[in-house]
């Protein structure tokens, strides 16, 4: 094969990368408007941040990578950084709005955490 | 040896790891997409086996990052892990899930001898 | 070829930041404005790395760490508003508890 098809089809794997990583994002910012309360909304938010992110700064390192022969470590660190964080912000956020009593979906089928929670309340009262 | 032993179960901890980022990911898309809501969210208590808190923030840092499963507190003990759930069939079920996949892993990494 | 697949990516990275201003505007309890602050950060990230692409120079690559940085400890300041209804903990607080 010469280069130009090489190329070609590079070039074609790293857009689909992209368009793919674009994509989840959309479809995961679709299940925050429409699901119905923060922690169902907080399981999507936390899907765009790891694979869509993950796809599209992968398809960047690629990218720079073939065609600008420069193998970015501002990149793999991007993506290390993103998979450290994005997990402890949805569980502070998740934490924070259960504490401040935001109540579940009325869908709910199971809560174990609610009497966990008035009794730890009561002991740190009573103390 | 213990080093070559603790790297190779580095290694199938983020193997592991990455295939179920991947299939829990496709079901949450799949129960976004779905015109007709079918979910049954709920919370669920895991007892882990865990001891340092270096595990346990391991163990509820990949619950976390799994689509699907949240990890919403931790008891101050440190042996209950409380995990929001986005569609729970079986909790028995769930909680197995959790235990034979990631924390078996994560043992084999930090109590390699 | 590529830059045409960029180009949508943009477009559809672009939708999805206007999705979660609708939340970020009508979410009905702080949280969910939190959440949806943390996405567009993230989105944004996600945004100058395909314009870095599209423009074919690594010079924006610096801008996606800082803004990475940014939106975490975004969300870690307001996650802890919430909860205690202070952000910097002086040590005396400690004893009032």
């Amino acid at each position: 094969m010469n280069p130009e098809t090489i190329r070609h089809i590079v070039e074609f794997v790293i857009g689909i990368v992209v368009l793919l990583g674009a994509l989840v994002s959309v479809i995961s910012v679709f299940g925050i408007i429409r699901l119905p309360d923060v922690y169902l909304r907080s399981h999507a938010a936390t899907k765009s941040a790891t694979l869509g992110v993950l796809l599209i700064l992968l398809g960047g390192f690629l990218y720079f990578w073939i065609f600008e022969h420069h193998i970015s470590i501002k990149l793999l660190l991007g993506i290390v950084f993103v998979f450290i964080t994005s997990p402890v912000a949805g569980h502070l956020n998740a934490r924070a709005a259960y504490r401040s009593g935001v109540s579940l979906w009325k869908g709910s089928v199971r809560d174990d955490l609610k009497e966990d929670l008035k009794r730890e309340r009561q002991e740190s009262r009573g103390v | 040896m213990l080093v070559l032993k603790r790297s190779w179960a580095v290694i199938k901890l983020f193997i592991i790891f990455n295939r179920e980022l991947f299939l829990s990911s496709i079901a949450v898309l799949l129960h976004i997409v779905r015109p007709r809501l079918a979910i049954r969210p709920g919370i669920v208590e895991m007892k882990t086996e865990l001891k340092s808190s270096f595990e346990i923030t391991l163990l509820s840092c990949l619950i976390c990052l799994t689509p699907g499963t949240l990890t919403l507190d931790v008891s101050n003990d440190g042996e209950t892990l409380y995990i929001h759930a986005m569609d729970i069939k079986d909790a028995e079920e769930l909680k197995e899930q959790i235990k034979s996949t990631f924390e078996k892993a994560i043992m084999e990494v930090t109590r390699a001898c | 070829m590529l830059n045409g697949f960029l180009l949508v990516s943009l477009i559809l990275l672009s939708l999805a930041i206007l999705g979660s201003m609708f939340r970020l505007l009508a979410g009905p309890s702080i949280p969910d404005r939190i959440a949806a602050l943390d996405t567009i950060g993230i989105l944004l990230l996600a945004m100058i790395a395909v314009i870095g692409m599209l423009n074919g120079t690594a010079a924006y690559l610096d801008i996606i760490l800082v803004i990475g940085i940014l939106t975490f400890i975004g969300t870690t300041a307001f996650a802890r508003y919430m909860e205690r209804g202070v952000v910097l903990e002086s040590g005396d607080d400690q004893t009032h508890r």
